[in-house]
């Protein structure tokens, strides 16, 4: 009935959103990279604008750019102040027992900036692409891992069908603790130990219908002769085309001049 | 105790792009004792429907008025408890909704939650298992996820009555049984009606089981309560009836095909007894043996 929207994916059709996941993944590792080696305001500046464009031609609304600090706004506020307040040199301020130096209020805003980047570019990742085609994308990716004992098959397929089944579970937790409301269940008041006392009535009928989902699920795999990764043909094969190119190389530009400024200045 | 329900609307998403108007403008009244017989095509608004009248689901607009009380007032949901108390929900599958570790800690589960002492619940969960034909003693301390599929629903069913209400809502509690536990089921259900005078609203898709039990059938389309009749006028309506994805039941198709046959019966009929009454006497005198 209630349809749930996983993770944050906006469905569109722009450039960014018809790239292979494996560059978008490749290209968000390398750039948190790049955040990491680059220095001076014009590095900073350059990266800053790359994603701002990039998400120009996803055609996403920077407000996105925004919510996807919030989670962690509390963990940048607390960097920002740690580097402001504790960082030696020069003193520009003094507040009671805090200082304020020259070099703390650099320390501080370069933090800051490579953490909501950081943060930024990852939501760019997951706001253009489906959790499917992710999982997809990381399998790729971890292929060459087998050789040292890395299980990319089993993973991304677990990865896939925990993200497929979290609507499913959501639908029948809603169901169960519609019932158990109708049996006069209260799941909001009482204290802490109460509250969990509560949640029982939910808790055990909804391991109870995952188990049995799995065993069908096993079931129903087994039955189309599912027998792992190995010699397993695509329903979506991944290729690379025109645009993955053009992107990698636009990045590969900008890494390279920031990373040009670091070793210049 | 009546349930008045006027001008009833419900939009799932409301205000999202996946918004669903589930049910548009529903007005009825269900009074005390009633049987009604809820029938629709899957995504009709049966069961958003049913969840509204014991306050599962805030309306997004209309009003619902049981025992002269408005529910959806607002500062109404604050407390619904007396609500669960007169209006039980068995749920699709009710089944899933077991968790204790012997039946009678989990049918006594809604007495307790109401606030009667242990020995009370306990006394409500035996007479309410009693009232659904688990009276064996020993089944009382056996584990909820040990007993068959009909016996789990009907300890589900159990938990529910156990809440004494007066006013059943069952949503296909029948559903996924064999027909001897549909048999035993629905029987206990009439059984509870008759005897106790529990108002029942029964959503089902066995068109046969409706025009049997019930003695008014809601039929719900895109939303909206498009009829609400005896059964015999709703099913004298086949035509419109399968236009919605609906059917008739067996015995009102027989009198459809003796119908077009040039046989003078009348066109629909709620029981099969009635059916077969009808179809008797419209046989040659002497006819029959």
């Amino acid at each position: 009935m209630r349809p749930v929207t996983l993770g944050q994916y906006l469905a569109g059709d722009s450039l960014v959103h018809r790239l292979d996941p494996r560059t978008k993944i490749v290209a968000v590792l390398v750039y948190m990279v790049a955040i990491f080696s680059a220095r001076g305001v014009l590095g900073y500046g350059l990266l800053g604008l790359f994603v701002v464009v990039s998400f120009l031609v996803a055609r996403i609304s920077p407000r996105y750019m925004l919510r996807a600090i919030r989670p962690v706004l509390f963990i940048l506020l607390f960097t920002v102040l740690i580097n402001m307040f504790w960082t030696t040199g020069e003193v520009l301020y003094r507040v009671w027992r805090l200082t304020i130096t020259r070099e703390g209020l650099v320390m501080a805003a370069t933090m800051g900036f490579r953490l909501a980047m950081l943060v930024i570019s990852a939501s760019l990742l997951t706001l253009t692409t489906p959790p499917i085609a992710l999982t997809d994308g990381l399998e790729y990716l971890m292929t060459p891992g087998k050789r040292i004992g890395i299980p990319a098959h089993e993973l991304a397929l677990m990865l896939t069908i925990a993200l497929r089944f979290i609507p499913t579970l959501m639908d029948e937790a809603d169901k169960i603790m519609k019932a158990q409301m109708a049996r006069g269940a209260d799941f909001t008041s009482g204290g802490l130990v109460q509250r969990a006392r509560s949640l029982l009535p939910l808790l055990v009928p909804l391991f109870v219908s995952a188990f049995r989902r799995a065993d069908d699920l096993a079931t129903a795999m087994e039955a189309r002769c599912y027998r792992g990764g190995e010699g397993r043909t695509r329903l979506r094969a991944l290729r690379l085309g025109l645009i993955d190119l053009v992107a990698a190389m636009v990045l590969l530009v900008v890494v390279g001049v920031v990373i040009y400024l670091r070793f210049a200045a | 105790m009546s349930i008045e329900v006027s001008g009833l609307n419900h939009i799932y998403l409301e205000g999202t792009p996946q918004q669903v108007v589930a049910l548009e403008d529903v007005n009825l009244t269900i009074g005390r004792g009633e049987f009604l017989g809820v029938i629709g095509p899957t995504g009709s608004g049966k069961s958003t429907f049913a969840q509204c009248l014991n306050g599962l689901l805030r309306p997004s607009s209309g009003r619902i008025v049981v025992d002269g009380r408005d529910i959806t007032a607002p500062g109404a949901r604050r407390d619904l408890r007396w609500l669960r108390r007169k209006v039980g929900m068995v749920f699709q599958f009710a089944e899933h909704q077991l968790f204790e570790e012997t039946v009678l800690a989990d049918v006594s589960f809604g007495p307790r939650n109401l606030g009667l002492s242990p020995g009370e619940a306990q006394e409500r969960a035996r007479a309410a298992l009693a009232a659904v034909g688990l009276d064996d003693p020993a089944m009382a301390a056996r584990s909820p996820f040990a007993l068959s599929g009909g016996q789990m629903r009907r300890v589900a069913i159990a938990g529910v009555l156990a809440m004494d209400p007066e006013v059943l809502v069952l949503d296909e509690p029948a559903a996924g049984l064999d027909p001897r536990g549909r048999l035993e089921i629905l029987a206990q259900v009439e059984r509870l009606h008759r005897e106790r005078g529990i108002t029942v609203v029964l959503i089902s898709h066995n068109m046969e089981e409706v025009a049997r039990l019930a003695e008014r059938l809601l039929v719900f389309a895109g939303g909206r309560l498009v009829m609400d009749d005896p059964p015999r006028q709703v099913f004298s309506q086949g035509g419109r009836l399968r236009q919605l994805g609906l059917d008739v039941p067996v015995q009102v198709q027989v009198l459809e095909a003796l119908l077009a046959d040039g046989w003078a019966v009348p066109a629909s009929a709620g029981s099969i007894e009635e059916a077969a009454k009808a179809i008797a006497a419209a046989l040659p005198k002497g006819a029959g043996a």
